[in-house]
């Protein structure tokens, strides 16, 4: 049986090993994509996280504080990864222990609500691509491509500008989308 | 001869080809979940897990990400976020102990155990989705077989205590 000392002493060369190799410049949350659109201090948004964006034409990107009540703008609620794109984050984790840069994209579904005059349409399924270079998120459903900048949080449709988004607080966001589907079943 | 204890000669691969391969496959996995844990016990030690809050940050980003009733918030409030810095230690020494025990088939069992402690209690603290599923299988096979003795140091940890019996 390996002598208790051996273990030490074998643990302990691991550690200074870990300390002095010069395996890995990753640091959580990269400077250069900080504050853009879906990504937190930690990374991209997590895998079975949700997310509830809102756009409307406006000048600016919008800053309500929960589901407007009136108005016309579009709902997205961006939905945890499918599974097999959960299993891919093995590769994914572990790439980003050797590089700083964290992988560029993934797809996750997204629900699309359209609302005209607090009238909510039925919701339709789509796939968003999520990139960080270029700063993109890009929707495609029923013959629109939309395309929403990370960094301005700027919407465009089939390439022309529309309007900008903003992030919902997500827990309020999912009642009111529940409250809506609820009312219209 | 055992399967416990492949002799790794001609004759016995060619008497159980089957069994081989399985053990070939199974010493593979192994040194594929042990160099990903030891990358991951690294970098841990080299962004700063054992002597910054950023556990502690990190814990707390991911009450923003979950839901306020769930289970995972109690574990983090309660138990993960006061006891950030022993945690840090914890995961990132159990990593390593772990990525060493497998790589080397050194105490492989325990080592696998420790890795599967590790994985239970990210998922109890709200870190968990479908990449976890591989993760659970793989200890769970390496905590069935002693593949320690099959390649690696507890075989020879084996041979000795024997000879002392």
């Amino acid at each position: 049986m390996l002598a208790p000392r051996h273990g030490q002493r074998l643990i302990l060369a691991c550690l200074l090993f870990a300390y002095w190799l010069p395996l890995s410049q990753a640091q959580p949350g990269n400077d250069r994509n900080q504050g853009l659109l879906l990504f937190g201090e930690f990374g991209e948004l997590c895998t079975m996280c949700e997310a509830v964006l809102m756009c409307e034409e406006s000048l600016a990107a919008p800053e309500y504080a929960a589901v407007p009540v009136s108005g016309d703008f579009t709902l997205y609620h961006v939905q945890a990864r499918s599974f097999w794109s959960q299993i891919a984050t093995i590769w994914e984790w572990f790439i980003a222990n050797f590089q700083e840069e964290p992988i560029s994209g993934h797809q996750r579904p997204v629900r699309v609500f359209e609302v005209a005059s607090a009238v909510w349409g039925s919701p339709q399924a789509a796939e968003l691509q999520m990139e960080l270079e270029p700063a993109l998120l890009s929707i495609r459903a029923t013959g629109t491509v939309t395309t929403i900048d990370r960094r301005t949080h700027q919407r465009f449709l089939n390439g022309a500008a529309s309007g900008y988004c903003q992030r919902l607080p997500l827990w309020d966001a999912l009642d009111a989308i529940e409250h809506r589907e609820a009312a219209g079943k | 001869m055992s399967a416990r204890q492949p002799p790794w000669s001609a004759a016995w691969i060619r008497q159980h080809p089957l069994r081989f391969l399985g053990i070939v496959l199974h010493l593979v996995l192994r040194t594929l979940f042990a160099i990903f844990w030891l990358a991951a016990g690294v970098n841990k030690i080299v962004t700063g897990w054992l002597h910054t809050d950023l556990v502690e940050r990190y814990f707390n980003y991911r009450l923003t990400e979950l839901h306020p009733d769930s289970f995972a918030v109690w574990y983090l409030e309660t138990l993960a976020i006061p006891l950030y810095l022993p945690i840090a230690w914890v995961v990132t020494l159990g990593e390593l102990y772990s990525a060493v025990g497998l790589l080397l088939g050194w105490t492989t069992r325990r080592s696998a155990f420790v890795a599967f402690f590790l994985l239970f209690n990210f998922a109890l603290g709200g870190y968990y989705d479908a990449s976890l599923i591989p993760f659970f299988l793989l200890v769970f096979l390496f905590m069935a077989y002693p593949s320690g003795e099959w390649l690696g140091m507890d075989r020879s940890r084996k041979h000795r205590a024997a000879r002392a019996a």
